[in-house]
């Protein structure tokens, strides 16, 4: 700001000199970051990343990182799991390293469920599909016969839409296709063989007749296009190069290269194409525009001497972040809500800290133009610490409360330089409690990585 | 791909309309021959068999793709005049691969 005014009332080469060294001590003053994720590692992209709800909200309360994480994807798995980490030698025991989680929706098969619900949920149904359950344990490093334990749920409302309507999902149509063109050679072959061929015992003169009677039956069936007809025939040139190389003596040989053909056969399943559409489908599933927001929520205990009666007041703590993101319009609003109560006492420098409770709210507004965007966040923090019970003197007892409260803001404007390089530069307030050297944030950011705009599928 | 063969007995009626649900929210694609000769592909819904198709044997198959990032489990369910036949489930070796069902249908 000192620096807008100078320029504005003393225009002479001296001033101008005068801009140009301050504005090379603002550059040379400024924190040059160098990070991997563009958001990820901005201020509020740190902040976001801390106080968003966490994926696994019972790993992040325990604060652990898991290296190893069971993810039954049935009932008959999760039993499984559980029995074998809980049950040792038939008694039931704690264990002191363990992480699991799943969707209790996803467990069972949903034969009725069909596509376009998954594809364009409800909020209802968005928030069934994509609940979670996490549970966690961990040795106590400092007390052998303690461990923790956290268990945490996690659930997004989705009151958006797909970027991509299912009308013009390209890859869907392609990959039905696809799907027909397997669907049909499999039931011609299946037809045909039981309706043409009655033995088959791998002699030439068995083979001669095959190869005779496929290729007779393609050209001469009525029911068949002559889309069909050139697929059908592509296959049983294929079919029949392979029956004479392989020279199986039965129907049901026959029947076994017919099938490693539509299976495996790059030429004649297109299975590469396939793949490649499902997971453009898959994509298109997850690119999602409107209103979200995300909920968790987590505790954990400790539990000491191993056993269940002997355990502490909990930790607990919820997140919800909602998001918007424009369908068309280049903004994008995030917020974070988290709080997180602590019941553990610790003794500061003076004090015995009963329980401790961290409260953050942030909101950031980002809008796109072109290679430039301009972004605007602010963060709110509270943090409430509440002390032993003291005796007062008079018969009464008091539990003195320390509530400290802080605040964030700044205004950034970034440029991407190309497809994973971009520079930022960022101006605003920062917290007061961990700056040692004054609260003015002026940083320069260079990132490596950052993420553009997703393309869609259309 | 996987392939899941399966038989199923039925009774004939005087009509015969099959309907082939794909469920866990996957994308499949059926092509069936009606006794008549007649090759039916796409989705099947209602589509007609014939009537009088006792003794007759109809070859259905169904190919399922694994699409949905949720699960990898795929199913197809088999109804004949909306009454369900049968459900057979099986999960994809990986995501994104597919599932080719086999049936036959067999008529009394």
């Amino acid at each position: 700001m000192k620096i807008i005014q100078a320029y504005y009332t003393r225009q002479s080469w001296s001033s101008l000199k005068s801009l140009l060294s301050s504005l090379a001590i603002l550059v040379l003053s400024t924190h040059c970051l160098f990070a991997q994720n563009g958001d990820a590692n901005s201020d509020f992209g740190k902040f976001y990343q801390q106080v968003k709800a966490p994926s696994s909200p019972a790993f992040t309360i325990l604060g652990t990182n898991p290296s190893e994480i069971s993810r039954p994807k049935s009932y008959r798995a999760l039993e499984a799991s559980l029995l074998n980490s809980f049950f040792k030698n038939s008694e039931l025991t704690f264990p002191s390293d363990f992480a699991i989680e799943f969707s209790p929706y996803w467990l069972a098969s949903r034969p009725n469920l069909a596509f376009e619900e998954v594809y364009d949920p409800s909020p209802m149904q968005s928030a069934l599909y994509s609940l979670s359950v996490s549970f966690a344990s961990l040795g106590n490093s400092d007390n052998q016969d303690s461990t923790y334990l956290s268990l945490g749920v996690r659930t997004v409302f989705d009151f958006g839409k797909p970027r991509t309507t299912l009308e013009k999902l390209a890859s869907l149509k392609k990959l039905k296709l696809l799907q027909q063109n397997v669907a049909f050679l499999s039931t011609f072959i299946d037809s045909f063989l039981n309706n043409e061929v009655q033995s088959f015992d791998g002699s030439n003169d068995d083979i001669k007749s095959f190869s005779s009677k496929l290729t007779t039956h393609i050209y001469t069936d009525p029911n068949l296009t002559s889309d069909q007809k050139d697929i059908a025939n592509k296959y049983a040139l294929t079919l029949i190069a392979k029956v004479k190389k392989d020279r199986p003596t039965s129907k049901d040989g026959v029947e076994s290269i017919a099938d490693e053909i539509l299976t495996q056969d790059p030429g004649i399943s297109n299975l590469d194409l396939v793949q490649q559409q499902a997971k453009m489908i898959g994509s298109a599933i997850e690119d999602r525009v409107g209103f979200k927001i995300e909920l968790a929520a987590a505790v954990r205990n400790e539990f000491r001497n191993n056993t269940f009666s002997d355990n502490t007041s909990p930790t607990a703590g919820f997140w919800i972040t909602p998001s918007y993101l424009h369908e068309s319009l280049p903004i994008e609003f995030l917020g974070a809500f988290r709080y997180i109560r602590d019941n553990q006492d610790f003794m500061d420098e003076t004090n015995m800290i009963d329980w401790t409770s961290n409260m953050d709210v942030g909101l950031k507004l980002i809008y796109h133009v072109n290679k430039f965007s301009l972004e605007g966040e602010f963060i709110y923090r509270t943090q409430t610490q509440v002390l032993e019970a003291q005796d007062s003197g008079n018969g009464f007892t008091t539990r003195p409360e320390r509530k400290t409260i802080d605040r964030k803001f700044d205004l950034s404007v970034a440029y991407q330089l190309s497809e994973n390089l971009a520079i930022s530069y960022t101006y605003g307030k920062n917290f007061d409690l961990p700056i040692l050297e004054g609260d003015l944030i002026s940083a320069l950011n260079l990132n490596f990585g950052i993420g553009g705009y997703k393309t869609s599928d259309k | 791909m996987k392939i899941v063969k399966t038989t199923i007995n039925c009774q004939s009626n005087a009509d015969n309309k099959l309907t082939i649900v794909v469920g866990n929210g996957q994308v499949g694609q059926s092509s069936l021959k009606k006794p008549s000769g007649e090759y039916v592909t796409g989705d099947i819904q209602n589509v007609s068999l014939g009537s009088n198709i006792a003794g007759k044997t109809v070859f259905v198959s169904t190919m399922v793709t694994d699409v949905n990032p949720n699960t990898n489990q795929t199913s197809v369910s088999y109804y004949l005049n909306q009454v369900l036949l049968k459900t057979v489930n099986q999960e994809a070796d990986e995501d994104h691969s597919s599932v080719l069902y086999k049936t036959k249908l067999v008529f009394s």
